[in-house]
């Protein structure tokens, strides 16, 4: 063999020697890299853990917010132009408060608060099924149904969901209806009333905020209705922080969430045991009562097909008037859950 | 020129035969009727097309005659048999449903003489006169918000109920000419035109159904158009009295839509965050395991690599090893051997002439010396004679052969020098 070749055979060999240990070191870079991401939670097996670089419930919470309040202003769409169809469904949310002051007489009535406001959630469970039952008898998914309760149990907010449907946050309407609690007087009902712990109302809009905030980024629901959240309530929340400023902050961040059609809608309905002093679809309250300009400040404007709607159940709405009743009777209640379900 | 219908039911229908618009036309009377069955009410189409069918037979633009008319036939879309679902829950919608009755919007018109046109409309079904001069005459709504505005329906429960009256209905006479074209359409369409009058002269180009297909999707894509069954029917004053149909042919339908049910992905991550100090400790220690199995792997996939280094390492310095001291080729080494042995022989013999060269040349000096005698040399000579007497070469050699014979070692080459001559002298001895 010649000099030449045998000097270029060299260089190969040298070179594959070099690419190898090249390769080596690599790979154990690589490995230490990993290895230091890892052991930040790691001892040895000492069991002493570095929770420093372990995702916190806060700091994931935290994310979760920022990515709410990220959430693109796109071209918006005329809610005119909208049909709720099972192609583009609507997200209802019913808050209700089961804290223990629910269990007070509702106005001049002689059955408790509770007992009317879960007559009223399961009769507009029932009227929505109406608008959703197709000629041929099949269910079309128009409507996604949360029922949230507040106040069974001290601090804690759970689905108000039972039976079958326990634990479930939204169901469609399709599931509502093949998943009824019982039947009662020949129709379905799917909540019984409860009335039991506090009013940890704060909770429970964070819930929703939530629930509205993964809805939205589901699919196709940024091409939806906006959800709707009515908050049934007989009085001050135990968790809403100095001058309800935790409960705001939720509220707020709530506001923010919207589909091309629009912003979530919040809607408020204060129900008390004092008879009288009623007051629908308001432009402004000056009453006093703290709690209830809260809620009246919480609740959004009703939009166009709303008040097209509270005017053809015959109340006196003017544009810019918010979602919120105070002290209304039974029929009221029905109509106000009528208006906040867009047919 | 003809008559032309567009229907199109609404993507979420899926098919054709759930379209809940109805339409009727009688050529002989030039009437034409148009309604839509509410989605929310029962057996909504079926009422749709009995009042448009009714009314092409029985054309009336009197309020009274009209409700009288549709009254009428309310029985007859009660007898009706449906066949209610096993679900109770279900069934106890449908009942509610049919108890609530069947509801629709309706729009009829009939030429008369004098260049007229007779409407009576209840709900947001809305007719759209084209002059020739591109002026739009729009009845009973003429912009969006009064046509939103509506709620005016035919409903079947309220008609037997007397709950229905004139204010329900809205009539009207127009004028038309020759040149002059009708649009009369449900809602959804009727409010895009409102909202967009320049897409009448869209709608009056589609001539086949893939161009109303076209058209539609254009616009429930854009969201200008609501997700609606879309029906229209178009009249050209000069018409011949003759009906294009423009409908979804028998094998069509809309793609159904994968249900997916809608799971809150935030509170499943809540949920499994809710864990207690001990599951916590127990997780925690399951890591730890996992860690130091993890650490084990690693160190032996250390090792692993450094072996396999070595061993290509080692396997490269052999295969270079093996090419440097490789044997050379064979017939080569023989070759050189042999060119080797070869010189040292002929090394050899050269030696030997060059010693008989100069044997001979001390001989040749020798018998000059001899020839030419002198005292002081001769006596020389005389030595040199005796000690290194003269012997041909044959003679020497057969010397020399005697003596090997004899045992002495000496080489017969017929050179006989002092070995020679000493082993001579001894063997004579």
């Amino acid at each position: 063999m010649e000099e030449g070749s045998v000097v270029i055979l060299i260089i190969l060999v040298i070179i594959v020697i070099a690419f190898i240990f090249y390769v080596s070191n690599q790979n154990e870079e690589n490995s230490n890299n990993s290895a230091d991401d890892y052991l930040g939670g790691y001892d040895g097996g000492h069991n002493n853990y570095d929770m420093t670089n372990i995702a916190q419930p806060n700091e994931y919470e935290a994310a979760s917010n920022e990515q709410i309040l990220q959430i693109k202003t796109e071209h918006m769409h005329d809610i005119r132009n909208l049909t709720i169809s099972s192609t583009n469904p609507c997200l209802l949310v019913y808050l209700i408060d089961q804290s223990g002051s629910m269990n007070d007489k509702f106005g001049n009535a002689s059955h408790s608060k509770s007992v009317e406001v879960t007559n009223a959630i399961n009769d507009i469970l029932y009227e929505v099924g109406l608008h959703c039952i197709g000629s041929g008898g099949e269910l079309k998914n128009r409507f996604e149904i949360a029922i949230v309760g507040y106040g069974k149990q001290e601090n804690i907010v759970q689905s108000g969901w039972e039976g079958q449907l326990s634990g479930k946050w939204v169901v469609s309407i399709k599931n509502i209806f093949e998943f009824p609690l019982e039947q009662e007087n020949d129709k379905p009902i799917w909540i019984k009333p409860y009335s039991v712990s506090n009013t940890p109302m704060t909770k429970a809009f964070e819930n929703a905020k939530r629930l509205c905030n993964d809805w939205i980024n589901w699919g196709n629901h940024r091409d939806c209705h906006p959800p709707i959240i009515i908050n049934i309530t007989d009085g001050a929340a135990t968790d809403a922080g100095n001058n309800f400023n935790a409960l705001k902050s939720q509220v707020e961040q709530i506001k923010s969430l919207r589909t091309n059609y629009g912003s979530v809608n919040i809607l408020n309905i204060h129900i008390s045991t004092r008879a009288g002093d009623k007051l629908l679809f308001p432009n402004e309250v000056n009453t006093g009562d703290k709690f209830e300009k809260l809620l009246f400040e919480m609740s959004t404007p009703l939009d166009e097909n709303m008040i097209r709607i509270a005017q053809q159940k015959g109340y006196d709405v003017r544009q810019n008037a918010k979602g919120y009743v105070f002290n209304g009777n039974a029929t009221d209640l029905i109509n106000f859950l009528n208006i906040g379900t867009p047919q | 020129m003809s008559i032309t219908v567009l229907q199109l039911h609404k993507r979420a229908s899926y098919e054709f035969k759930h379209i809940q618009d109805k339409y009727a036309i009688n050529s002989e009377t030039k009437t034409f009727s148009l309604a839509d069955g509410t989605t929310q009410s029962f057996n909504s189409e079926y009422w749709a097309e009995i009042i448009t069918k009714e009314f092409v037979i029985n054309p009336t633009f009197n309020t009274n005659k009209l409700i009288d008319t549709f009254t009428n036939q309310v029985a007859k879309f009660k007898s009706a048999k449906f066949a209610f679902s096993s679900n109770p829950a279900k069934a106890s919608l449908e009942k509610a449903k049919q108890n609530k009755g069947g509801t629709a919007t309706f729009i009829g018109l009939q030429f008369t003489s004098g260049n007229q046109i007779e409407l009576i409309s209840c709900g947001d079904t809305n007719l759209f006169l084209l002059n020739s001069e591109n002026k739009v005459i729009a009845f009973p709504y003429s912009d969006v918000d009064s046509l939103d505005a509506n709620n005016n329906f035919i409903n079947t429960e309220q008609l037997i109920q007397n709950k229905i009256d004139e204010t329900f209905f809205k009539t009207k006479a127009i004028e038309y000419n020759s040149n002059d074209k009708i649009i009369i359409a449900t809602d959804a369409l009727s409010r895009l035109i409102l909202k967009k009058p320049a897409t009448i002269s869209e709608i009056l180009k589609i001539e086949d159904f893939n161009h109303l297909n076209d058209f539609c999707i254009k616009y429930w894509e854009s969201k200008e158009l609501q997700e609606d069954d879309i029906s229209a029917i178009i009249i050209p004053i000069q018409n011949n009295g003759s009906i294009k149909l423009i409908q979804p042919p028998k094998d069509f339908s809309f793609p159904k839509e994968k249900e997916e049910e809608f799971i809150p992905t935030s509170f499943q991550q809540k949920k499994q965050r809710n864990y207690t100090d001990m599951k916590m400790n127990e997780i925690r220690n399951q890591f730890n395991g996992v860690a130091q199995d993890f650490h084990q792997v690693k160190r032996k996939q250390k090792l692993h690599e450094m072996l396999l280094i070595v061993a290509i390492s080692l396997l490269l310095v052999n295969i270079l090893l093996m090419y440097f001291l490789r044997p050379t080729n064979s017939n080569d080494e023989t070759s050189k051997n042999k060119g080797k042995s070869e010189n040292v022989i002929i090394e050899k013999y050269e030696n030997t002439i060059s010693n008989l060269k100069s044997e001979v040349q001390t001989l040749k000096n020798k018998i000059s010396d001899l020839s030419q005698p002198k005292e002081e040399p001769k006596e020389e000579k005389i030595e040199v004679v005796k000690s290194t007497p003269t012997l041909s070469i044959e003679d020497a050699k057969k010397k020399q052969e005697e003596l090997i014979k004899a045992g002495y070692k000496v080489t017969a080459d017929g050179n006989w020098g002092d070995q020679s001559e000493k082993a001579w002298k001894e063997y004579q001895s």
